[in-house]
């Protein structure tokens, strides 16, 4: 009896523990504002994280740092406890980075995150006009790995995570950006600067047409043949863009209205007051000192040589600005000698002694004062308060009417033939002109890339033009030495190479 | 008269001399007691147990057997029979001369009772290695969260705080670090219920700086608890399977207990700086200015501010206590209620807690039925002063303190606060213009029906919930200076703070629910004693979080008002996730012939955290304990006990944030769609295999025993957010990582009792560890964490987890001093080499406690070596150049040959041995005799001090400290920047029952 009433019991027992547990699938959920994304098609939503991936490109670090320390045209000193930073700038400027750069890594990441995001929106979009977008973003982000890696992982949509994505060589990276860029081309207007558009296609296949005997060498670092069929592309690609002149103001391409100042703007990142994106205040704080208005952080000079290279007269060097000088004492363009503020004051470093900006900068040692920094976007100073700089509001320029014309001018200096029959001196002389400077007589490859200096610094193109024009490796002020024509090319980070099997390393790292 | 007093002082003194040595010797018209002292739940003799004539030090002790025998006058009334973990007993002897005893165990007993995972063990029974604390053990003072109570009293057992702030979070390792991301603390369950770790803010930068997590157990009141548990190896908490890997800590709240009636306890202290740093005053500091090539009459703003006077208190905190309860055969009830208001040193800082507690348990149907019933609701307030572990150059409140130029008034003439200008901040603005506190409401319930179906067999259900809710406020003042660069909200931008002020309200909803269902059955198999036990488990987390951001005011002390007077307003954006447990589990305890024990445990566990294929994992453990005294051979002779224990065991671990299985996507506040993770659905448990073997003994009639204990930790399958092969969605993804963290080491518990009289008492606890930690089978993988923060140090890290080192391991250049410009010079070209670790290789912890009549003494000192501390303090600060550019600096510094110029680079320089010896713990009580009062049972008043002395060459504040720096998520260890400082504290209190 007694072992029948366990056994009853024991039964119950079991079917309470089962009943009173419901069990589980324990399926995984995505709630609130997370979703797993299983439309099979791509919207306008999807085409944003593609653009956001932009914004990281007006930061002082990474792709814009990459492209512009280890040229001719600018330097991060380390100023005593500032700058430092783990030895990053100088590494740049010196040439000596190696495959565990800081910057490197996140220009990798940068770079391929939005070639991934692009390659979402194009396998899914039925709309051809954000399939358009998204191959315009997706080639100009592959033409920054090619660029500064020359090679292209490329991960499809349909493989499984856990396949190692194919390496496209250098060659086979740029076919596939022109590819992507004549589909963009066909596909999109021309129109609002903002966004993916039909001149900003045509802008960037002219420029990878110039750059392709780059590209395309047998040896890293040249010598380049510049083959004529490729040049041709590139004026006709040129040429094919209207609609756009230069301004006669040269800062008005870098103002806070210059969606309107600016006749010149091909593509941008659109800024608006207050409800910036992509904030270009980096670049003016990574150049101002502390104690200036708006203040900045000390960095980064340019070098006295390339100060040197410009006219008095060239508009382009800068001075006083108006709605700003007269505001807060800070000018445009490049800044040397006594430093003012607002009500025309003196400035002062921080320990006191007058904020006298010297030509030159040490890149090891430098003082806070030393070093000619350089204005090219204008803060936009409070209505009422000095003391106040606003959410600028100044777009963010990529690709510009200047850099066009500049780039027709040199692609018939080097064999092109122009339907329009115009030349070179031509060219340069009109932008001159418009910009200020004296005509010059001749215009060769040095006065070329000069030019293009003077116009498009700081606008991250520099290392591009030095390799184009062979000048990349040669000694520069803080480089005394001329580096490895392998330093034409950035390493692959070494997460990277330790991650995808597919990928070798670049020669000489 | 003098002499005539000496003289019978001395008289008196040799008498009691006398009287000592003669003890136990024959008096005239003596009789003799004989007896056994046993345990009166299992009638076990009691060996080494005190036996004296009341109100004398005449006595003796209980032999092995439990027997005593000892000779008394014969007008001898009384003995009293005391030991340690024992409820002392008086017995009359009139009439006499047999008297056996049965004592009590007390509640607080060290020995007796382990809580173990479903269940209690005798704790010479414990198969696995447990330790278990009572109150008589918790550290005393100040204690604002439960693992203050254990911090260094147990071995094996390392409770590291992340800084001296009230409710600071903590880090808890037990046996060593075994994940390389975060989740390395153990499991907390509270009376039965696992708890969440989350349901708080952190990591949420609201323009104050970000701020790690605050400590989710802050809602406990530590006097409600009895007993804290601890399972160490894997055989205890294996039970716990799914998150037993780093662990497992049960607390126990008091129950009521017969005749206990009502307790009251008030405590006040007072806290201040236990450290301040040496900092240069306003005339050092020109000087200083003018050596470093510096203009002082620029700089010199002609006062003498010690800012660290302006952000340091003394913080004067209270503590009530009421407890009321009882007990009967039919069940048990305990009411309680705390308040607790902590100011911390830092002004601005407190914490304060109200909490109210029911536990009760009642026998129903012929106690066939029993019914449990736990709740606690507390609420909890921070007040928080703007200190952040991640603040640039300008500092948080202290960064920005300690670099202040020490001429710069606090206020101008006019009463406003003075402006340094450029990115240099006020710290007294700070303190004024930022608003920041928030107020957590929890409350957890846990109910449990034990229905006994037949002798040995009984159906336990338990039903426990856990709803937190938190809301934060921080409110960032328009006229604060150096408050520079906006900030993006989900895809929405807003102004910097200066000038246009900004306010954030932070909500975190946090709902655990769980049900679990045992069947225990006691049964004898071949003579033998065996319990099983079955179990089911389901819980179920949801957590909620939401955020209202607004920005753009002009108009000061906005924050009484609502958001919507703010020109500018994000959108409310949030996150929520759930995640669910199901686990099955079974465990079998067979005792054969009280020799030979054995333990095993399978748990099954399924979480909803992981791939399709993956979501469960199985985790059986063995334990076998073999009790040397008990057989024929045992040494009896030499030991009291010996045992020899052997465990193996596997846990699991699921804390990691889940939603790594799917490709995820969000909507931002602009209409963007963002990735947000690249999916892996062959996401998996991580896993911790653990072996190790223990002794436990006990000598000289137990006047010493201890155990020792060695184990061996390997954990693989190491989740965590790796580099993933570009391109991508995201650069990383959560993976399970090749490699193997190997934690083993030996850990020595000893007790002593020095001196056991009815007069005085002398205990020793002495607990250590040696623990070493090695990251093995990583291939090439090198893992980088420990961002430093400062001026120029931007993308600097210090710390690497790499094959064959421990983890946290510093790896920097060498500093090898200056060159005759004052440059820093590193050999081998500044080439990086690991250099050491912030994990410590040895812990110790030593208590002594003393009894003398009424009063009672203890102290406790505690001691860890082998580990480094990096200070980013004075890697962001504390150099020339800094000096130079107007900052304040360390006496020290200005006194170095480094030049102005020499960029302060992470290296050795900055890398401190961290070392040290500290006493944490001194408390001094008096215990009334209260036979004779009328209104009290018991009454105690007690003078406890907290972090009395601190022996370290460490050069920072308290080589203790633990910032969080971590980078993707890897979290660092043993880094110091600009922390809160630790507290040096007195507490006076009063307990009283009536």
């Amino acid at each position: 009896m007694k072992n029948l009433n366990f056994k009853v019991l024991a039964t119950c027992c079991s079917a309470l523990i089962l009943s009173a547990s419901s069990c589980t699938k324990l399926d995984e959920e995505a709630l609130g504002s997370k979703f797993v994304n299983t439309s099979n098609t791509a919207s306008t939503a999807d085409l944003g994280s593609v653009y956001s991936v932009l914004n990281g490109f007006s930061d002082q670090s990474n792709v814009y740092a990459l492209q512009e320390h280890s040229t001719d045209e600018m330097m991060g000193p380390t100023r005593g406890t500032d700058w430092g930073d783990f030895g990053t700038w100088r590494k740049l400027h010196q040439h000596t980075w190696d495959p565990f750069h800081n910057q490197i890594n996140s220009s990798w990441d940068q770079l391929n995150t939005g070639i991934y995001r692009a390659t979402q929106v194009i396998d899914k979009a039925t709309d051809n006009q954000i399939k358009g977008e998204a191959s315009f973003l997706r080639a100009f982000f592959m033409f920054q790995v090619v660029d500064l890696f020359g090679q292209q992982p490329f991960r499809e949509l349909t493989d499984s995570p856990e396949t190692n994505p194919k390496v496209f060589t250098r060659t086979e990276a740029t076919d596939f950006i022109i590819k992507d860029l004549e589909f963009a081309e066909a596909n999109l207007s021309a129109g609002d600067p903002g966004k993916a558009n039909k001149a900003a296609a045509q802008a960037l296949l002219a420029k990878v047409y110039l750059n392709k005997a780059v590209y395309t060498a047998a040896t890293v670092g040249g010598p380049f043949t510049f083959a004529k069929a490729d040049m041709d592309k590139a004026i006709e690609y040129t040429n094919k863009i209207t609609g756009k002149s230069l301004s006669s103001t040269y800062f008005n391409n870098f103002t806070p209205d210059n969606s309107t100042a600016s006749t010149e703007l091909i593509f941008v990142i659109p800024n608006n007051e207050g409800a910036a994106i992509g904030n270009v205040q980096n670049r003016f704080r990574m150049t101002l000192h502390y104690n200036q208005t708006p203040g900045g952080w000390n960095g980064f000079t340019t070098l006295a040589d390339f100060y040197k290279s410009f006219e008095a007269n060239d508009q382009r060097i800068g001075g006083s600005f108006p709605g700003l000088t007269d505001r807060i004492g800070l000018r445009s363009g490049f800044l040397i000698g006594q430093q003012f503020g607002p009500n025309n004051v003196a400035l002062k470093d921080r320990s006191g002694n007058p904020l006298i900006f010297t030509e030159n900068a040490n890149l090891l040692f430098s003082t806070e004062n030393q070093g000619i920094r350089v204005i090219k976007y204008i803060p936009k100073p409070n209505a009422a308060n000095d003391n106040i700089i606003e959410q600028a509001g100044n777009d963010y320029v990529f690709l510009r009417y200047a850099d066009v014309l500049l780039m027709k001018a040199e692609a018939i200096l080097r064999g092109g033939t122009d339907p329009q029959g115009q030349t070179p001196l031509v060219l340069v002389n009109n932008l001159r002109t418009v910009r200020g400077a004296t005509p010059v007589a001749s215009v060769d490859a040095t006065s070329l890339l000069a030019e293009r200096g003077r116009e498009l610094y700081w606008e991250g193109w520099r290392r591009n033009d030095q390799i184009r024009f062979g000048t990349f490796n040669e000694p520069v002020d803080q480089r005394a030495t001329k580096s490895d024509p392998s330093r034409t090319l950035f390493p692959i980070p070494q997460r990277a190479v330790d991650t995808n099997p597919n990928l070798t390393q670049n020669a000489g790292y | 008269m003098i002499t005539m007093n000496l003289k019978i002082l001395l008289s008196r003194f040799c008498f009691s001399l006398l009287l000592f040595f003669v003890c136990g010797s024959a008096f005239a018209q003596n009789k003799t007691i004989t007896g056994t002292v046993t345990d009166s739940k299992d009638n076990q003799p009691l060996i080494g147990v005190s036996v004296a004539i009341k109100g004398t030090s005449t006595g003796t002790s209980t032999g092995v057997d439990g027997t005593y025998r000892l000779v008394v006058p014969e007008n001898t009334a009384t003995l009293v029979f005391s030991y340690l973990g024992y409820n002392n007993q008086d017995v009359s002897i009139t009439g006499r001369t047999t008297v056996n005893v049965a004592l009590e165990g007390s509640s607080t007993a060290l020995n007796e009772v382990v809580v173990v995972g479903y269940g209690t063990q005798k704790v010479k029974d414990a198969t696995g290695s447990v330790a278990s604390l009572g109150e008589k053990e918790f550290n005393k003072g100040v204690i604002s969260t439960p693992e203050q109570l254990l911090q260094g009293r147990v071995s094996g057992v390392q409770v590291t705080p992340a800084s001296g702030e009230p409710g600071s979070g903590v880090t808890i390792n037990i046996r060593g670090t075994g994940s390389i991301r975060s989740g390395n603390n153990p499991l907390f369950v509270i009376d039965g219920v696992p708890i969440d770790g989350g349901g708080t803010s952190g990591g949420f930068d609201s323009g104050a700086g970000g701020s790690s997590a605050r400590n989710p157990l802050a809602f406990l009141n530590p006097s409600d608890i009895e007993n804290i548990s601890i399972l160490k190896d894997a055989s205890a908490s294996a039970i716990y399977g799914s998150r037993g890997a780093n662990g497992v800590v049960l607390i126990t709240t008091k129950k009521g207990t017969s005749g206990q009636g009502l307790v009251f306890g008030v405590s006040t202290s007072v806290a201040n700086t236990a450290n301040r740093y040496d900092l240069l005053n306003a005339s050092q500091f020109l000087a200083g200015i003018q050596a470093a090539g510096g203009n002082p009459s620029e700089v010199d703003r002609e006062a003498n501010t010690d800012w660290q006077d302006q952000i340091f208190r003394t913080g004067v905190s209270q503590n009530y206590n009421l407890g009321y309860g009882g007990a009967s055969n039919k069940g048990n009830y305990r009411f309680s209620a705390g308040y607790d208001k902590i100011d911390g040193t830092v002004k601005n800082s407190s914490l304060s807690r109200f909490t109210g507690r029911l536990n009760g348990s009642r026998n129903l149907f012929n106690d066939k039925v029993r019914i449990d019933l736990s709740v606690t609701g507390s609420n909890v307030r921070n007040d928080y002063a703007p200190i952040s572990d991640n603040a640039g150059f300008q500092g948080s409140l202290i960064g920005a303190a300690i670099q202040a130029n020490p001429t710069y008034p606090v206020r101008n003439t006019d009463g406003t606060f003075f402006n340094p200008g450029g990115d240099f901040r006020n710290p007294a603005a700070m303190l004024s213009l930022i608003d920041d506190n928030d107020d957590i409401n929890r409350y957890l319930a846990n109910i449990s029906g034990t229905w006994n179906i037949v002798k040995g067999l009984a159906y336990k259900l338990t039903f426990g919930y856990d709803d937190s809710k938190s809301f934060r406020e921080t409110y960032l003042d328009p006229r604060l200076q150096g408050y520079t660069g906006g900030a993006n909200f989900r895809g929405i931008t807003v102004d910097q703070v200066s000038g246009n002020g900004r306010a954030i309200q932070q909500t975190y909803k946090l709902q655990t629910t769980l049900i679990e269902n045992t069947l225990t059955y006691d049964v004898n198999v071949a003579g033998n004693p065996l319990t099983a036990l079955v179990g089911l488990s389901y819980q179920d987390f949801k957590n909620n979080a939401f955020f209202d951001v607004a920005a753009n005011t002009t108009t000061p002390n906005m924050l009484e008002q609502d958001l919507s007077k703010f020109t500018k307003r994000v959108p409310r954006f949030g996150d929520s996730t759930r995640n669910e447990l199901q686990s099955y589990f079974t465990r079998l305890n067979y005792n054969i012939k009280d020799r030979y024990l054995i333990t095993a445990t399978l748990r099954s566990d399924g979480s909803s955290k992981f791939g399709e294929n993956n979501k469960y994992a199985y985790f059986p453990a063995l334990a076998g304990k073999w009790k040397i005294m008990n057989e024929s051979f045992g040494p009896k002779k030499l030991f009291s006990e010996l045992s020899l224990r052997l465990n193996y065991g596997q846990t699991g671990n699921q804390e990691y944030p889940g939603g790594a299985a799917l490709q995820l996507s969000q909507r931002q506040l602009n209409g963007d769609v963002v990735i947000l993770n690249d999916a892996n659905p062959n996401i998996k448990w991580e896993t911790t295999t653990q072996y190790g073997a223990g002794v436990d003994f006990a000598i000289l009639n137990g006047r010493i025993g201890g155990t020792v204990d060695y184990f061996n930790k390997s954990t693989k399958d190491l989740l965590f957010l790796q580099d993933f092969a570009q391109p991508t969605a995201n650069s990383r993804r959560w993976t399970n990582l090749d490699g193997n963290v190997i934690n083993k080491g030996v850990e020595v518990g000893l007790n002593l009792q020095a001196i056991q009289s009815p007069k005085f008492g002398w205990e020793v606890l002495y607990n250590m560890t040696f623990l070493d930690n090695t990251v093995e089978n990583f291939g090439n993988t090198t893992v980088i964490t420990g961002d430093i923060n400062g001026q120029g140090l931007s993308g600097a890290y210090v710390q690497t987890i790499r094959n064959g080192f421990p983890l946290a391991s510093f790896n920097l250049p060498t500093f090898n001093g200056y060159d005759a410009n004052g440059l820093a010079i590193y050999p081998n070209d500044a080439a990086f080499g690991v250099v050491g670790s912030a994990l410590p290789t040895f812990n110790a912890g030593l208590t002594n406690n003393f009894n003398f009549g009424q009063w009672n003494a203890s102290f406790f000192l505690n001691a860890s070596t082998g580990f480094f501390v990096y200070n980013n303090t004075a890697n962001a600060l504390f150099t020339k150049g800094s000096l130079k550019n107007g900052r304040n600096v360390t006496v020290d510094v200005s006194q170095s040959p480094e030049d102005a110029l020499n960029a302060p680079e992470v290296s050795t320089r900055f890398l401190e041995k961290g070392d040290f010896l500290r006493l944490s713990n001194a408390t001094i009580g008096y215990t009334f005799n209260t036979a004779n009062m009328k209104t009290f049972k018991n009454l105690r008043v007690s003078l406890s001090g907290q972090n009395l002395f601190l022996i370290t060459d460490y050069s920072g504040l308290d080589p203790e400290v633990n910032t969080n720096k971590a980078r993707n998520s890897v979290p660092s260890r043993g880094i110091d920047y600009t922390s809160y400082p630790s507290a040096r504290t007195f507490t006076l209190g009063i307990n009283a029952g009536f």
